[in-house]
């Protein structure tokens, strides 16, 4: 899968979705309801998994210890849940591993989504991986609230 | 035979525009060229590649009939959008370009909340990079669909004469410095006013696309922005008008929400949320910021340890579906509040429904969930936050008031009550704004003073450049430089000596800002209804002005007492109108305007939602029933009984009684 790092430097990676039918291997990434099945059959490396957008992460919650990628989907670049999504694996269920936005989402939500936990992001057609380089290296002032809160990670994610 | 016009608004500065018969797009109705049915399929595909070549937005095809005076469209909307607005504007004309040229002096040591070099540069870099995203979309690398969530988190709308720009008023509070830049920019990039909102914000009718960023720079000089003045976000916190000021307040609810503004903005998680969400808060037991009809309402109080905390209330709100809210904690400590909220908009980024846009705001969930499931899962969301989390210890509360500038207000002055009472004979005039505009102040020896933004048959919340520059020249002179915004539209000086309120009212006497009547029946709410906004269904503010002269030519006004009369020109209730005690509500019925009235709505510590009193008035037939009501309150009510306290005890069955009975 072709996927921006934290700095939107383009990464070629080993993840591929899984395809219905076929055999579940490792590297593959998943989808909720073949997620457990595939689990049991992959003894050994790492495992993704596809949260779609009227998912809860809940539902992903048991099988965090063995899940490496979580991509989480936009439908629309307005469609906020993922930011949620995103902000409640990391702080609410304390997964370490990649976060991935996949989908409809616009370079101008770069910060933003590395700001509630996401670590790569997969380039939609329409906006190309040159177009991501200036928002990632926008260096933005905050506020002074902000400065004294440190909002936008928690102490575990400051930490990575 | 069917004729049809082209019309479109031209992106680079949001005018109407229609294609003449030179194929051109003209901003002059009146060179539209009428197409024939079976023309049309050809000349729109032609206005569509416009739209794709990104000249013009929202290309489409108009229904017109041909008058004596050559074409008309049919329906109300594009008529005004070709011949519109339909009221008087202070400067008809164009947009001037030969104002005095901007200087930042104007701006130098703006708010009242302090802001340091970090927050300037906050705003400047804001502005930068909608710059840029301007430049991208002239360009065409944004499509309008990508760029318009862009624009409206920067406060700007494409409305029907052009776009519209609203500025934030954090919590309704500016400064001097601050008013004299909005009348500079009211001068130099729109048409010499501008209109102060129910949400403590103001709005520029008349901007271009391609001046937005040098405006947002001019503002960001004044700690002033337009940021989540719109969009599916935290908007503009709006509080009481009299905050720190007040005489029955308990807590500055300033200081909370400039907490509130500052973990809002741009926050990472909460910017693209199902819809707009309205944080409203007040620290008086009296409620004068409306809280309960608000997605999330806080009243700020203290415990019986003297520890300060908030009530919170959720999912009140107007538009089509009027809810008050529900009380979702009775006590929350100072230092939960942004764990807290941030916990309630957890839930609702998560789960508020994005599939109907008239479903999507909180208030629909939690009547979904049912109150008691939405509460136990906001307190779960809420414990599963990380300890150290976005609390606010007393350091950062203290750091944050400290940026407040506090009025030095003389705490040694004696009462002037009798010389106010000897100027009172003197000047009958004085006396009446005395009473009706001039409110108690904490500190002995000073008042609050309320500015009038509604002359009889004027347009409400307007003021010009002019009005702008005075009422920051008169802050200045007798308020220590405040200024609020009231979310009735009007404005207020919230620190002014007793023995300065006849000079002031001297000042104030020959000018439009006068009128004493705060809270009276022609100090009336209005949106812009169908004379600007694009959504609307009627206008609004005609009708606000027949109203306010006709009870302004009634006699006995005085004696109608306190009554909120608002006007929404749309179910959207941008006016309030359901929390009105007379709430009108322009409806179009067959292509002719038609106002609801509904009655017994309040905002404050009772708040309720009016009941429709019957069907619908035309415009004419609105002001008479109107007047009737008013009659039959005068007639009925009890020895100093208030209008909203009548209503409460007779209900509106002597109301629906003098409006349809003769039918
Ligand atoms: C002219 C451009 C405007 C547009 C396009 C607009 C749009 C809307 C819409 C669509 C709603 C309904 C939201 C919902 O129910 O989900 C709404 C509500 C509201 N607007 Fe406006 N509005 C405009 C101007 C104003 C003005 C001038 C004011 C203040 C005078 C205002 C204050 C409000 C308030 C107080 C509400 C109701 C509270 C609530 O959100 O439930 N708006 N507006
Ligand atoms: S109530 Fe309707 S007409 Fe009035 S401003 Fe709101 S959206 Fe526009």
């Amino acid at each position: 899968m072709r996927a921006l790092d934290r700095q939107a430097f383009v990464t070629d990676d080993l993840w591929r979705l899984h395809e219905d039918g076929a055999p579940p291997q490792a590297n593959d990434v998943f989808r909720a309801p073949s997620l457990a099945d595939a689990l049991e059959k992959i003894s050994a490396g790492p495992v993704g998994a596809w949260l779609p957008p009227d998912q809860s992460v809940d539902a992903l919650a048991p099988f965090l210890q063995r899940l490496s990628l979580i991509c989480i989907e936009f439908p629309k670049f307005r469609d906020g849940r993922g930011f949620t999504a995103a902000r409640r694996l990391r702080q609410s269920h304390g997964f370490t591993g990649d976060i991935r936005a996949v989908g409809r989402v616009l370079p101008d939500q770069f910060q933003a989504l590395i700001a509630c936990g996401f670590s790569s992001v997969a380039p939609p057609e329409n906006h190309p991986p040159d177009a991501w380089r200036p928002a990632a290296a926008a260096e933005a002032a905050r506020p002074f609230l902000l400065r004294m809160i440190g909002r936008a990670m928690t102490t575990k994610d400051a930490a990575r | 035979m069917d004729i049809k016009v082209i019309g479109a608004s031209r992106l680079c500065d949001g005018v109407s525009v229609w294609l003449d018969s030179r194929q051109d797009w003209s901003p002059d109705f009146s060179r539209a060229r009428a197409f024939l049915d079976t023309e049309i399929a050809d000349v729109f595909a032609r206005a569509q590649r416009d739209e794709q070549a990104n000249l013009v937005v929202d290309a489409r095809v108009i229904e017109v009939e041909r008058g004596d005076a050559g074409i008309l469209p049919s329906v109300a909307r594009e008529k005004m959008r070709a011949f519109g607005p339909s009221i008087a504007t202070p400067e008809h004309g164009v947009v001037s370009t030969n104002a005095p040229p901007l200087t930042k002096t104007l701006a130098a040591a703006a708010g009242v909340y302090r802001y340091d070099e970090h927050e300037r540069q906050f705003l400047r870099d804001r502005a930068a990079i909608f710059r840029d995203q301007v430049r991208r979309r002239l360009s065409g690398e944004l499509s309008e669909d990508e760029f318009k969530p862009l624009r409206l988190m920067n406060g700007l709308y494409l409305q029907l004469h052009g776009y519209m720009l609203r500025v934030a008023m954090p919590y309704g509070g500016m400064s001097a410095a601050q008013m004299r830049c909005l009348a500079a920019l009211a001068r130099r990039f729109d048409r010499g006013y501008g209109h102060f909102t129910t949400r403590q914000n103001i709005q520029f009718n008349w901007i271009r696309l391609q001046d937005v960023p040098d405006i947002l720079d001019f503002l960001a000089e004044a700690d002033l922005h337009a940021i989540q003045t719109s969009g599916n976000c935290v908007r503009n916190v709006t509080t009481d008008h009299f905050a720190g000021a007040a005489a029955d307040e308990i807590v500055d609810p300033r200081l909370y929400a400039e907490v509130l503004r500052q973990w809002s903005t741009d926050h990472p998680e909460l910017t693209y949320l199902p819809r707009k969400f309205k944080i409203a808060m007040t620290g008086s037991p009296v409620d004068r910021a409306a809280v309960r009809v608000h997605d999330i309402g806080l009243l700020a109080y203290r415990n019986a340890e003297g520890e300060t905390g908030f009530q919170v209330y959720g999912g009140g709100g107007l538009g089509r579906t009027p809810v008050i809210g529900v009380k979702v904690r009775h006590w929350l400590p100072e230092a939960d509040l942004l764990r807290y909220v941030e916990a309630i908009l957890r839930v609702y980024n998560a789960m508020g429904r994005r599939d109907n846009i008239y479903k999507a705001r909180i208030k629909i969930l939690i009547r979904d969930l049912k109150p008691d499931v939405f509460i136990a899962m906001i307190e779960d969301e809420f414990a599963a936050m990380e300890p150290a989390y976005c609390r606010l210890e007393p350091e950062i509360i203290a750091a944050v008031s400290e940026r407040f500038v506090q009025p030095s207000l003389q705490n040694d002055l004696p009462s002037s009550s009798p010389d106010l009472a000897a100027q009172r004979e003197r000047e009958p005039g004085f006396s009446d704004w005395l009473d009706n505009n001039v409110f108690p102040h904490r500190q002995k020896g000073y008042r609050s003073v309320a500015l009038s933004l509604k002359p009889p048959g004027g347009v409400p919340g307007d003021a010009t450049a002019d009005e702008m520059d005075l009422i920051a020249d008169l802050a200045e002179k007798h308020a220590f430089g405040e200024i609020r915004v009231a979310h009735q539209q009007n404005l207020v000086l919230p620190h002014v000596r007793e023995d300065a309120l006849l000079d002031l009212w001297r000042s104030l006497r020959g000018t439009q800002l006068a009128e004493a009547h705060i809270g009276l029946i022609t100090d009336i709410i209005s949106c812009p209804g169908m004379d600007y906004c694009a959504l609307a269904t009627a206008r609004s503010i005609p009708l606000a002005q027949r109203l306010s002269r006709h009870f302004s030519d009634r006699s006995d006004r005085p004696a109608i007492g306190p009554l909120d009369l608002h006007v929404s020109g749309c179910i959207n209730a941008c006016g309030h109108h359901h929390v009105a005690h007379i709430g009108l509500l322009g409806l179009e019925k067959n292509g002719e305007e038609s106002y609801q009235i509904t009655l017994g709505g309040s905002a404050d510590e009772q708040a309720a939602i009016g009941e429709i009193v019957g069907p619908a008035f035309s415009a004419d037939e609105a002001v008479e029933a109107v007047d009737q009501i008013v009659s039959v309150y005068l007639r009925e009510r009890a020895h100093k009984e208030t209008f909203i306290a009548f209503y409460r005890r007779v209900g509106a069955e002597p109301f629906k009684e003098a409006l349809y009975a003769r039918a």
